[in-house]
């Protein structure tokens, strides 16, 4: 089973949500050490549920994609709504940068 | 070129196998030997008068023996230990240094030890090509821990310039890339301590080496305290015994001792000349490949005179990325920091993939390990990287 998947591939190569977000209501930057990689999430809050979400940092295929993913997932929902993308365990922490990110941040 | 494949179990499976640098497969006299030592031998040493522990006790000692005899140390300057990082702790925490000297390029085992020992750490820089800056060694250097081989990059340290440098000083070696690949005089290149382990040696996980020349051994205090390393013991005092023993509190990991002799006894009849000289073909063998791949692929590392490891990145695609599709096709290769941080920062990468070789690589795991990173690249790369 591959975790290269189309959907991991596609938003990989065409990252969704990337960029920086003025003036953000929250923001985290985190780092996974093992890999080398660093994430950082901006997002505003309006009553509870996300209504705008960015993403940017360096990393390997699955924490981009991971992010781009959450990033289409998010807006419009509560903070705490997105769960991880099930990927190899070798791979779990690159998978859940982003969602730690978001934890970070709030 | 060594063809001893069919000797290693593991390999028989649909694996090409290029990460001995991690830890190295077993042969079946290796697995055979320990499991032997359970079925038939288990006793606990030096204690027992009854026959078994004496042939347990004979058997260890001979191991001791060989495996002295496999660095040209005396039986009496190894201790036993789980491993390189026990030895530099030991060491590290012991002997306390005031000023240490060390290389960049040091595995966090020979460098976070030596922090935590409150020293002042000096540093042997290295060149674009990872090769040590001998020109910066100040000769009146009083104490050296360095790296034998890079587990990074494959760079091959020069003891005996370093040596011929600073005469008085002492020379600690992390031998965990180096013992398993090259022959070792630990006499002739004059180093005063050597660390090993076994299991990347063909031997089991949970043994180590520590050699300290025998004009050491008396100065340097116990590190562990409680059975077998005492002489005598009253309710409010003890004396130690002679090293080696001094070093080795408890019961030592027995039937490991006795798989390392058995790895050791395998690497003698190859001998460790044909060792470096199988590695040596397979790495420039590697190298000529990779140099054809160069508009896809970054090499690291000294680009001739190297261990059996080749370190890379597919351009553009992160090394974690390149090691999972190279698994997906039965390669094994390593991918990261190395647990060597402060090093591959100063390449400008996150991260690297490291492929590394021993007596059971050949050319054709080379050949597969090539044929397919164009096929990572093709699936990973972005148009924009």
């Amino acid at each position: 089973m591959t975790d290269y998947t189309e959907i991991i591939l596609d938003h990989y190569r065409r990252p969704r949500h990337q960029g920086i977000l003025p003036s953000p209501c929250l923001s985290a930057t985190v780092s996974n050490s093992s890999c080398g990689d660093s994430l950082t999430v901006y997002y505003r809050i309006k009553s509870g549920k996300v209504t705008d979400f960015k993403w940017q940092g360096v990393g390997c295929a699955i924490s981009q994609a991971a992010a781009s993913i959450v990033s289409d997932k998010i807006i419009g929902k509560p903070i705490f709504s997105v769960r991880p993308l099930r990927v190899n365990p070798a791979r779990a922490a690159c998978a859940s940068l982003v969602i730690k990110a978001i934890l970070d941040a709030c | 070129m060594l063809d001893v494949k069919k000797d290693f179990p593991i390999l028989k499976k649909n694996i090409v196998y290029l990460d001995s640098a991690a830890t190295s497969q077993k042969p079946l006299q290796v697995i055979n030997a320990v499991s032997n030592y359970y079925r038939y031998t288990n006793a606990n040493i030096h204690r027992g008068i009854y026959k078994l522990a004496q042939r347990s006790s004979r058997l260890i000692d001979s191991a001791r023996a060989q495996i002295a005899k496999f660095i040209g140390a005396d039986p009496g300057e190894i201790i036993f230990v789980r491993g390189t990082t026990e030895a530099v702790n030991f060491i590290a925490s012991r002997l306390s240094p005031k000023i240490v000297t060390l290389s960049v390029l040091e595995h966090h085992s020979n460098l976070v030890p030596w922090q935590q020992s409150g020293a002042i750490l000096k540093f042997i820089n290295i060149d674009n090509q990872g090769h040590l800056l001998l020109e910066s060694l100040d000769p009146k250097t009083r104490f050296i821990t360095i790296t034998g081989v890079s587990n990074l990059l494959g760079t091959i340290t020069p003891l005996d310039k370093i040596r011929k440098i600073c005469p008085q000083a002492q020379i600690f070696v992390d031998g965990a890339q180096l013992v398993p690949h090259f022959p070792v005089e630990v006499h002739k290149l004059g180093i005063d301590f050597l660390a090993f382990s076994g299991h990347k040696m063909l031997g089991p996980t949970g043994i180590g080496v520590l050699y300290i020349n025998k004009s050491l051994l008396n100065q340097l205090p116990p590190w562990l305290y409680g059975g077998d390393m005492i002489d005598d013991v009253t309710l409010n005092s003890a004396t130690w015994a002679d090293p080696p023993q001094k070093f080795e509190a408890g019961t030592l990991p027995l039937a490991e001792i006795v798989g390392l002799g058995a790895a050791v006894d395998y690497l003698q009849k190859i001998g460790m000349v044909n060792v470096r000289r199988h590695e040596e073909d397979l790495t420039n063998y590697a190298l000529a490949k990779f140099k054809k791949l160069k508009n896809i692929v970054t090499l690291y590392g000294p680009t001739t005179h190297r261990a059996g490891i080749i370190t890379f990145n597919v351009n553009g695609i992160h090394a974690h990325d390149a090691a999972q599709v190279l698994d997906e096709y039965g390669i094994c290769v390593r991918s990261g920091q190395h647990c060597a941080t402060p090093a591959i920062t100063r390449f400008g990468v996150p991260a690297m993939v490291r492929a590394s070789f021993y007596i059971y690589n050949t050319k054709s795991d080379i050949d597969y390990l090539i044929s397919k990173i164009p096929e990572v690249y093709d699936r990973l790369h972005r148009d924009n990287s």
